[in-house]
């Protein structure tokens, strides 16, 4: 399991945490079942506080992507695709916010923007 | 406590035995004066042994004595210079722990100087080819226990810290009693003067020692029934103020 | 075993010195964590760390060092903590083999292997006198003897001080590897805040005798902000907000402590993050409210 933390980004390192792991979870490659490293193990090989690596599993099993059993330890939780669909509409909405900012940075009107998008999406469709 | 004793004992390793090096050469260098005055160049000298037998055991007795405690007068303020004593107060040891290897390393060392100092004196004796003196015996046992005022080094010196301040004080606190001394042993020496001319009208050496010994003898007598007592009341009085200076957390 | 949920409980402790009292300083260390303890040099740091060791004595308050009282039940708390200072307080004539027959009569659960095996793993030598280590080194030896006893509480005082990075870390990586034991904690005091803002869970800062900020190093990061504006702006901003600002010839850079709210309200203001080393600079100078 490949987790990468930036110090420099302006996401706060349990947000990261979180979001990485829900994307292995998504894409895959975590399965239902699998096994989590401990809170502890975690925050000893990315060198940060416990206190970090527990907020990120309990946002985790907040959202219901795990499930944490004392003594035993952190487990991926079977996904419905409900869920899947929510997080991915989730993570889609907030990227796009983020290419209206770009957007406006580099004043690209509303309509320039919807152009691109279409050459985009209609692009991807046929590859 | 046991850890604390081999740590102070590993420490003077070094000097101790120097000590006792140079210890055996000084009695092995008087043994062999003796031997050469019936096996050696000495051969017919008078009255060597008569004078320096007498004596022999004595400074035997307070090298052997001094010698062994003087690698561990200076490990208190090492101590502290090293920051030992701070971290001992973060040991689950006890302060009455702490005093007690103190002064259980004090005592092997005292009951090694004794030793030597007996040995000393058979060595002394079949050298001189005398029958081993239990007057000198006697003597070499008060000594001893007079060494036990050298204990009080060890609360002294965690309290002052330092060597020569602990000295310094020491001395400017006892000199009334020293000057008590002076002044007592010069009027002791003029009343045997006095009596040695009474009673046998001139004054020697030889008439002082005869007006002397009686004195000498019963003083000994006296000191050879305190001297235990003495010496076990001074421990315990040391001790106890060490545990408390130990207790007062100096920092 | 006795349970406990804090391994170090500190309240109103209070010392007095001429020219230096520590007043009423008060915070948890909880167990399986790790603490910073991180001030300025003369701030009470060693004193709070030695009051907490019954070095010296306290004036006032209450002290419990996993769940027991630290005067009363005193030595069987110490069977279970470790000290580590910033000089080695061994004897330099002494060697590691001498120490670990010293330290085996002393601690009930010495493990001469344990220590054997810290010695080789940072390679330092079995017979060569103390004397003749590098400060690194020394450092090393005194976490070897203090991880040697089973000890659930490390208490260090300024062990990082004066190591250069590369044994720092490797020194760090130790204690990521101490901590993996639930039952395991550590206090730390520390100016060398670098170390402290990856690893620590919580932090307390102290300055001349008080605490000023204890709490989560997380939270305290994310509600802390420098904002960033012009001087002209600086005169708008409510007194309130401010920790402490300092002033430049172009701009106004001011710490906040509730960055969220501090966002809302002069929104477009630049707030940037903070670290535990910039938070210690701002608060110390809180009593002058503008700063060069």
């Amino acid at each position: 399991m490949d987790i990468i933390i930036s110090n420099s980004s302006g996401e706060p390192i349990y947000s990261q945490i979180s979001s990485q792991i829900k994307g292995l979870i998504l894409n895959g490659t975590l399965k239902a079942g699998d096994a989590l490293p401990s809170m502890r193990t975690l925050a000893q090989q990315l060198r940060i506080s416990v206190i970090t690596t527990k907020r990120a599993y309990e946002d985790l099993e907040r959202d219901g992507f795990i499930e944490s059993y004392t003594g035993k330890g952190s487990f991926v939780k079977g996904q419905n695709t409900e869920l899947l669909r929510e997080e991915y509409l989730r993570q889609t909405e907030a990227l796009l916010s983020q290419v209206c900012d770009k957007a406006r940075q580099c004043e690209l009107s509303l309509d320039e923007l919807k152009e691109m998008l279409e050459l985009i999406y209609g692009g991807a469709e046929n590859e | 406590m046991k850890g604390l004793i081999y740590r102070e004992l590993y420490l003077i390793r070094k000097t101790t035995v120097l000590t006792l090096l140079a210890y055996l050469i000084f009695v092995a260098m008087l043994s062999l004066v003796f031997i050469s005055t019936y096996a050696g160049n000495l051969r017919g000298e008078e009255g060597v042994i008569e004078a320096l037998y007498p004596q022999a055991y004595f400074y035997a007795a307070c090298i052997a004595l001094i010698g062994m405690g003087y690698g561990h007068n200076d490990i208190i303020q090492k101590d502290y210079q090293s920051h030992w004593q701070l971290y001992s107060y973060t040991l689950p040891v006890s302060e009455k722990k702490i005093a007690a290897s103190k002064f259980a390393v004090r005592g092997i060392l005292l009951l090694a100087g004794l030793v030597l100092a007996f040995a000393a004196e058979l060595i002394f004796s079949a050298a001189a080819r005398m029958p081993v003196s239990f007057p000198h015996i006697k003597n070499i046992l008060i000594i001893s226990a007079f060494m036990t005022i050298g204990f009080s080094e060890i609360p002294l010196m965690l309290h002052f810290k330092n060597q020569n301040k602990a000295a310094t004080i020491t001395l400017i606190a006892c000199s009334p009693v020293l000057i008590a001394m002076f002044w007592f042993g010069y009027k002791f020496v003029d009343f045997c003067r006095d009596k040695a001319a009474r009673l046998y009208g001139e004054v020697t050496d030889k008439t002082m020692a005869k007006v002397f010994e009686p004195y000498f003898d019963k003083t000994r007598e006296i000191c050879f029934i305190i001297a235990p007592f003495f010496a076990a009341g001074l421990l315990l009085l040391f001790f106890w103020w060490s545990v408390k200076e130990l207790k007062r957390r100096r920092y | 075993m006795n349970e406990y949920e804090n391994a170090i409980e500190i309240k109103d402790l209070t010392k007095k010195y001429d020219g230096f009292t520590l007043d009423k300083v008060s915070f948890n260390v909880p167990k399986g964590s790790i603490m910073g303890f991180i001030g300025q040099n003369g701030a009470g740091k060693t004193t709070t760390i030695n009051a907490l060791l019954n070095i010296v004595k306290k004036d006032e308050g209450e002290i419990r060092l996993l769940g027991l009282d630290h005067e009363k039940d005193e030595f069987e708390a110490k069977k279970q903590i470790a000290a580590v200072f910033d000089e080695l307080p061994f004897d330099d004539r002494l060697n590691a083999i001498a120490m670990d027959k010293i330290l085996r009569e002393i601690f009930e659960e010495w493990s001469t292997d344990t220590f054997f095996g810290y010695l080789d793993r940072f390679a330092l030598p079995r017979k060569k006198k103390f004397g003749k280590f590098s400060k690194g080194m020394k450092m090393k030896l005194q976490i070897a003897s203090a991880l040697s006893h089973n000890a659930k509480l490390l208490i260090m005082d300024e062990a990082t001080t004066g190591l250069d990075p590369v044994v720092r870390n490797e020194i760090l990586d130790i204690f990521l590897e101490y901590l993996q034991n639930e039952d395991h904690t550590i206090l730390m005091s520390s100016h060398i805040t670098s170390d402290l803002d990856k690893i620590a869970d919580s932090v307390t800062f102290i300055d001349k005798g008080k605490v000023l900020v204890s709490g989560y190093k997380d939270e305290i990061l994310e509600n802390h902000g420098i904002l960033k504006c012009t001087k002209d702006e600086y005169k708008d901003i409510d007194p309130g907000d401010i920790v402490s600002a300092r002033l430049n010839d172009f701009g106004a850079e001011i710490m906040v402590s509730d960055k969220a709210a501090c966002s809302q309200k002069y929104s477009g203001a630049v707030i940037d993050n903070t670290t535990l080393e910039d938070i210690m600079i701002y608060y110390v100078n809180r009593g002058k409210k503008e700063w060069r």
